[in-house]
């Protein structure tokens, strides 16, 4: 196998640094964060959780807690973590298969998320 | 001798003086890993800055981070950073891990490093929870009250292990001592810890794999 320099990976590492941090800087001038609702106000009504969380709220809304807040999440990380042996016991087409069925809930349900922040706001 | 030898074998797996010319492509990597290292950099930093002036508390959490947010000297634009590098995080992080797949990358002997990767996006998940817990808002305070009700249904450890967590977060505050300082402190240093073992594996391991 040839090999090059760890320069030449320097050099990339650092571009993609510069990029990185143009970007993150840009996003941090042009957006503020919330401070969200002042915990001595009126309390405000309906809560959405941060995106990334939003799967887990949705889940919340239609399931009892033990089931979208614990064993939900906990097989998606128990299939998560086996990957490697699904593949190994079952098949690569299994794993990607199992690796494909929980991203696209995800992203379903991240989608669903985003309706009903909609809807409340 | 021995440990300075463990040492340079450890930095040398890190950094080595050559890689495999196909490791220096852009498109085998996207560079993704690198990066969600870099806004793990990033936060450190920023949040060292932000320990300044937060502190936790019902009260305190949510004025320090107004304070923050419109009076400090650039606060905002460091808060600002925090959280975007935090948001850019997670999402770096994810899209490592589809990538990792893409390329059959957690195939033997890889298998081990995919379970460290698979904990690291775990902690980037908690340490972005807590984050937001520690803003102390109304909305902060709906989400510990949720999480420790979650918690707590777990059998024998659950309301023990809810309250080492998150102390005893007010319904209209998260901002807690206990989430603090497992925000800035225990996750963190988890975090920064399986990171150096993650890298260190991926060059023990043989290094990226083409596309």
């Amino acid at each position: 196998m040839e090999r090059v320099s760890s320069k030449n990976l320097f050099i990339k590492e650092v571009i993609a640094t510069l990029i990185f941090l143009t970007c993150i800087i840009l996003l941090s001038l042009l957006w503020q964060a919330g401070v969200g609702a002042n915990p001595n106000t009126q309390l405000v009504e309906k809560v959405a959780a941060p995106w990334i969380f939003g799967p887990v709220q949705v889940l919340l809304i239609y399931l009892p807690a033990w089931i979208a807040g614990l064993i939900i999440p906990g097989m998606i990380i128990l299939t998560l973590s086996c990957l490697p042996w699904v593949s190994k016991l079952l098949g690569e087409k299994v794993a990607r298969l199992a690796f494909t069925f929980v991203i696209i809930s995800i992203l379903f349900l991240l989608l669903w998320f985003s309706g009903l922040e909609y809807w409340w706001a | 001798m021995t440990e300075r030898k463990t040492n340079n074998s450890f930095l040398n797996h890190l950094r080595p003086r050559s890689v495999p010319r196909r490791a220096i492509s852009i498109l085998y990597t996207f560079c993704l890993g690198g990066l969600s290292f870099l806004a793990f950099i990033v936060l450190g930093f920023t949040g060292i800055l932000l320990m300044f002036r937060y502190q936790p508390g019902e009260q305190n959490g949510f004025n320090s981070i107004v304070e923050l947010a419109s009076v400090v000297p650039y606060g905002s634009f460091f808060r600002n950073l925090h959280y975007w590098a935090g948001q850019l995080m997670v999402v770096s992080v994810s899209l490592h891990m589809v990538r990792v797949v893409w390329t059959r990358s957690y195939k033997p002997p890889k298998q081990l490093n995919w379970v460290v990767g698979v904990g690291l996006l775990l902690l980037t998940l908690i340490l972005d929870f807590t984050g937001y817990l520690l803003r102390g808002s109304q909305e902060s305070g709906a989400a510990a009250t949720v999480a420790v009700h979650i918690l707590n249904n777990l059998p024998g450890i659950g309301p023990s292990l809810a309250y080492i967590l998150f102390g005893n977060p007010s319904p209209v505050s998260g901002s807690t001592l206990n989430v603090y300082v497992w925000h800035c402190v225990g996750f963190a240093f988890a975090a920064l810890s399986l990171q150096g073992y993650h890298f260190w594996r991926v060059r023990r391991d043989g290094g990226v794999r083409p596309l």
